[in-house]
């Protein structure tokens, strides 16, 4: 399954992929803030791990991100368990651990305008 | 507009000081600020605006000039193809997103991390000095130009025609391929083909091979220049360039007895003196001298006052505190009678025998008052003085302001000289006429072309396209396959400098390094390259050669330090300038005043001009000498103080344009002899009378599909013995209704004063009117609804630009057209309102209000206060509350926010914003640009399509960019941060930006500033941006 990236590698020759995940050209989407404050990959892009061929797991529209921007507190987890498919918050609720975690990383989503359109 | 309103008899009208001609009834019916007191001055923008008329009239009740929203025919067609192909592009993807291909980094180079972009060091050719730059560049494709802060002539800023190197990188027009004898060739046929000419000149010790070059400091192309001269000891090597200074060199030259090159340092000088200099747009230390000149203007006891004497108007002149309009070929007549004034106020050792030189402009007498004032002030500030001469005037006038500098003390101080760091002293007219007299004379059998498309530039008597038919062998290395190209039998596309390695030298003469931001993008080569041809080295690279040359160098040189080569070459590249490689100091100078008497002597008869119109040509503030003709940016940018675009014209003064029967718009052919050319005279207020300007670099014939037939070209008319001043010109009347573009006249401001200016003593005075205007502009007015509260939020981003400060010289709308990706829109749509910059700089001409009742005098000497405008972040912003769509709203920050994909382009916004700073997207402007062409784009900016409004953003894509830095790394954005475009590339750091709720931030300084004011205040818009009122220190004994 991964010849196809061996062959690229030894070859110098780039894979050309299908993009999948993909927003507007108007959006301007930053993934180093997401993960340093503790939003997984799994949040916005689902178990490929489980995927047998790469499919877009969430709308990824306007509505579906401001959702997480107005309350972000559900979909935050402990920054090391970022990359972890089958984290699960502990005990209790995600809203109560995802608030302390909110705290914890000084998480303060914006809804203006042009933290996304420029 | 009709004749009887030119009339002065039928001037009492606008007498009142209203610019729009209506009664003082209208004008008390608008709650303007400063309308209780009486005026004490006017501020108008153009000759039509200050004689008002119906015409002027009709427009200022019209919101956008005539035909900004219709569509032309030419328009209409072509937008209707282009509404045709976007209708059927979305036919067929009507249904679902184009499924988009994404081709990654097989091995990702370390340094780059996709999406974050890189800063990279190098420097571009400044007449043949470094102007160290830093360039960003997004995943290896360089977006933009700002300065290297490190550098000395930069210092962190840069000017328009540096930042456009970024358009001309990716522009389609540029030589693509190399013809041999014209035939499609690549460069190893070309090298061959000069090995076998070389072997051929070798055999005479290459006394038939001359070299055409372009003046350089590089150290690397000195040394090829020096092996080249070894293997061929009999070929030359001559310097030509269509910017070169040689009258200064020359001056120098006169005056202590060898060629130097001047070099200036306002950071001390209390007194400026510009003779015909535009220093701050022209020369290699322009970016420097503007920074010197604007920390010199803080108000008080330090204050410096610029003298200007020039014939026309230049962002130097806008910016001096006394302007004397004097014909180009009359400035003699001022150096002289300054000589003379200071010889008596500081004896006669030095300057007697210059002041006892006969007069060469005998007829002409300069405002003895303006002269006297001037040379008490100058003797006043011996040593902190300073006189400069522009590259126009003869060698003549630069020894007079030699000696005079030197007689002031100012020689150390304000003035340097040094033993010229460019390989050839001399690179203008003469030296290209005694190689054009060699290769009439046939001694030319090979001529490699290295200057930039001389048969352009030269003066048209030297007919240079026909002399270069007459050599058996000519090679041109250049850019575009321009007029040179054309007659030239081999051609060789050259490598942009964002494409070569090389390196160069500084004012100071440190050196620094030019490395490629990206593989060339057509097959071209550089300038070592091609020279090391001659040497049967053009195979091997100019990298190789330039690290060969500096290994050798850093070992015999000790500029290694405890670092090996590799080390230290990868610190020279990071920071772009070379440690410990400044000129060795300067040779003392001394001064004999009766020598250099005798010495000028001769010259006398030279200077004297036959009696009538004079011609005058300028370089261009935007194109040069036509080499940046092909850059639509510049093209478009508003010329500083005419605010012409896409265009040059014939300049006039308003009394030289009455008697010829002339006005603007008209289409005139200027003779000379029978030397021809025709274009649309421009009244401009502020010319020298009897005196006719024409810029150089317009008309080109092959620029490229930018460039050509753009403007008509003056250097038909220009000749080798009087290049820069002439007389003998006839001008007749031939066509009229010429459509300019022009940007000044498109708003109308309704006789408010939005540019405060006023002199030293009124600023101490705190019962003038200006403290009234400042005072009305700061109060904060009440407000129905409940205002917003900022102070929850860490940000509350806000602009303050200083008018002291600001010169006009527009640096700061090519950076933000390049940071934006701002269109660009061609001459037609300009002419009727439909620039895109987002940054204008506003022009007023300012006139005292005593004069109205003759505005003969009005239109021929005003003041200039220079505005730069953009979106002022209102907190309560007329545009928000019209958008039916909520596109555009406001930020918790405070900023103005455009949402670009809700518009639906009702255009009510810029309807109702009373600063007239939206733009609208009438046509798809970007179209449909080659590939190589969106390579230029800001990614972190949304390119917008037809039918959007846009505008200032305050950069917000740099905003959020620290605010993301800022918020990992777990802290606040600290002060100077965030800068703007404007602001970064700011020469005279006019502009300031950043956060209000830090009090200690220089933009809350700023804005506590007692010069600090808010325009259109009395509208309650509360901007976010505020301007520091202008000051003028004029000489008291000339107020």
């Amino acid at each position: 399954m991964l010849s196809k990236v061996r062959e690229s590698f030894l070859e110098n020759r780039p894979i050309v992929w299908t993009k999948v995940n993909d927003v507007p050209d108007f959006v301007y989407f930053n993934h180093s803030i997401h993960v340093s404050k503790g939003v997984g990959c799994v949040t916005c892009h689902g178990r490929v791990d489980q995927m047998a061929a790469v499919e877009k797991a969430k709308p990824l529209t306007m509505g579906w991100c401001l959702d997480c921007h107005r309350n972000p507190a559900p979909n935050l987890r402990p920054v090391e368990e970022v990359t972890n498919m089958e984290w699960t918050p502990p005990e209790g609720d995600a809203e109560t651990s995802g608030k302390a975690l909110a705290e914890r990383y000084d998480v303060h989503t914006r809804t203006s305008c042009t933290t996304c359109h420029r | 507009m009709s004749s009887d309103h030119r009339t002065p008899a039928n001037n009492h009208e606008p007498k009142s000081g209203n610019a729009s001609g209506s009664s003082p009834a209208r004008r008390s019916s608008l709650p303007i600020a400063g309308q209780a007191l009486p005026p004490t001055k006017k501020l108008w923008r153009g000759e039509e605006e200050l004689v008002g008329g119906p015409e002027v009239e009709q427009a200022a009740r019209q919101e956008f000039p005539d035909g900004t929203d219709t569509m032309t025919d030419d328009v209409s067609r072509r937008g209707f193809v282009q509404l045709l192909g976007t209708s059927l592009a979305v036919t067929t993807t009507a249904c679902y997103r184009p499924r988009q291909k994404i081709v990654p980094y097989v091995k990702r180079p370390p340094e780059v991390t996709p999406g974050n972009s890189l800063h990279f060091a190098t420097s571009v050719n400044h007449e043949g000095f470094g102007f160290g730059a830093l360039i960003e560049s997004h995943e290896g494709r360089p977006t933009k130009l700002e300065g290297n802060p490190d550098h000395v002539d930069s210092l962190g800023a840069a000017g328009t025609k540096d930042q456009a190197y970024i358009l001309s990188l990716y522009d389609n027009d540029r030589a693509k391929s190399a013809r041999l004898n014209g035939h499609p060739a690549d460069w190893r046929d070309v090298c061959g083909f000069v090995k076998t000419l070389v072997d051929a000149g070798a055999k005479n010790g290459g006394a038939g091979v001359r070299f055409l070059v372009e003046p350089s400091t590089s150290p690397l192309i000195g040394d090829l220049r020096a092996r080249i001269l070894a293997k061929l000891p009999a070929a030359k090597f001559v310097s030509y360039s269509g910017l070169a200074d040689d009258a200064a060199v020359d001056g120098a030259k006169l005056a202590f007895g060898q060629p130097l090159d001047t070099r200036h340092d306002l950071t001390s000088a209390k007194v400026i003196v510009a003779l015909d200099s535009d220093f701050m747009e022209e020369g290699i230390e322009n970016i420097r001298l503007q920074r010197q000149f604007a920390l010199g203007r803080e108000p008080g006891e330090n204050m410096n006052r610029l003298y200007v004497a020039e014939p026309t108007f230049t962002i130097t002149g806008a910016s001096a505190d006394h302007r004397l309009r004097l014909r180009g070929s009359d400035i003699v007549a001022l150096a002289q009678a300054l000589t003379s004034e200071l010889s008596k106020l500081l004896g006669r050792d030095v300057l007697g025998g210059l002041a006892d030189l006969p007069l060469a402009r005998a007829g002409v007498t300069v405002d003895p008052k303006w002269v006297q004032a001037l040379a008490k002030d100058l003797a006043r500030n011996r040593g902190r003085s300073v006189i400069l001469v522009g590259r126009r005037q003869p060698a003549f006038v630069h020894a007079l302001a030699n000696a005079m500098n030197f007689a002031l003390g100012n020689v150390g101080t304000t003035v340097k000289y040094v033993t010229p760091l460019r390989h050839d002293a001399y690179a203008g007219i003469e030296p290209l006429r005694a190689l054009a007299e060699e290769i009439a004379a046939g001694k030319v059998e090979t001529l490699f072309i290295a200057a930039q498309n001389p048969v352009f530039s030269a003066p048209s008597d030297f007919k240079f396209d026909k002399l270069l038919a007459r050599v058996p062998n000519t090679l041109y290395w250049g850019l575009y396959d321009d007029e040179t190209a054309k007659v030239v039998r081999t051609f060789v596309p050259a490598a942009h400098p964002l494409e070569s390695w090389g390196d160069l030298r500084a004012s100071d003469g440190s050196v620094s390094l030019v490395q490629p931001l990206i593989e060339p993008l057509w097959s071209a080569v550089t300038e070592v390259d091609f020279l090391a041809a001659v040497l049967e080295e053009g195979q091997v690279g100019s990298h190789e050669q330039l690290r060969a040359y500096w290994s050798k160098r850093a070992a015999s040189e000790n500029l290694l330090g405890t670092l090996g080569f590799e080390l230290q070459w990868e610190n020279w590249l990071g920071k772009g300038i070379l440690a410990d490689t400044k000129a060795p100091s300067a040779p003392a100078v001394s001064l004999d005043g009766a020598a250099l008497a005798a010495a000028l002597r001769p010259q006398l008869p030279s200077l004297a001009k036959e009696a009538g119109l004079e011609l005058a040509f300028v370089l261009d503030s935007k194109v040069a000498d036509g080499r940046h003709a092909n850059n639509g940016w510049l093209q478009e940018l508003p010329h500083p103080v005419t605010k012409i675009t896409w265009d040059n014209a014939v300049l006039l003064s308003h009394a030289t344009a009455s008697r010829l029967s002339l006005k603007t718009a008209d289409i005139v052919e200027v003779s000379l002899g029978d030397r021809k050319v025709r274009g649309p005279v421009y009244v401009q207020p502020g010319q020298a009378e009897e005196s006719v300007t024409v810029a150089l670099g317009y008309g080109r014939t092959a620029a490229g599909s930018v460039g050509t037939g753009v403007g008509f070209n003056a250097n038909i008319l220009r000749d080798s013995t009087n290049p820069w001043f002439t007389t003998g010109v006839q001008i007749e009347k031939v066509g009229k209704d010429y459509p300019f573009g022009i940007t000044q006249t498109h708003w109308r401001m309704e006789n408010r004063e939005p540019a405060i200016a006023a002199t030293v003593k009124e600023f101490e005075d705190h019962h003038s009117r200006v403290h009234h205007l400042l005072e009305e502009g700061r109060e904060p007015l009440p407000q129905i609804h409940k205002p917003w509260d900022y102070s929850k939020e860490a940000y509350k981003w806000g602009m303050a630009i200083d008018l002291n400060k600001c010169t006009g010289c527009e640096a700061c709308m090519t950076a933000c057209q390049s940071e934006n990706n701002i269109p660009i829109v061609g001459r037609e749509n300009v002419r009727i309102g439909r620039e895109m910059h987002w940054i204008r700089i506003d022009r007023y001409y300012e006139t005292d209000a005593g004069y109205s009742d003759d505005f003969y005098k009005d239109m021929a000497d005003p003041k200039v206060v220079v505005q730069p405008m953009a979106c002022q972040h209102c907190e309560t912003a007329p545009c928000e509350y019209v958008c039916p769509v909520n596109a555009t709203v406001h930020s918790d920050e405070g900023l103005n926010e455009m949402v670009y994909n809700r518009c639906i382009g009702t255009r009510y916004c810029a309807n109702n914003c009373p600063y007239k700073v939206r733009r609208f997207n009438y046509l798809d402007f970007h179209g449909d640009p080659p590939e190589v062409g969106k390579m230029r784009h800001n990614p972190d900016v949304t390119v917008r399509a037809r039918g959007v409004m846009e505008k200032c953003t305050y950069c917000v894509q740099r905003i959020e960019r620290a605010r993301i830095d800022s918020r990992i790394e777990g802290r606040s954005i600290v002060d100077g941060e965030v800068k703007s475009a404007c602001q970064q590339t700011c020469p005279t750091g006019a502009i300031t930006f950043g956060s209000l709720h830090d009090p200690d931030s220089a933009v809350s300084k700023a804005h506590a500033s007692e010069r600090r004011y808010s325009v259109l205040h009395e509208i309650n818009t509360r901007p976010r941006t505020v301007y520091l009122a202008r000051v003028r220190n004029p000489n008291p004994e000339l107020a």
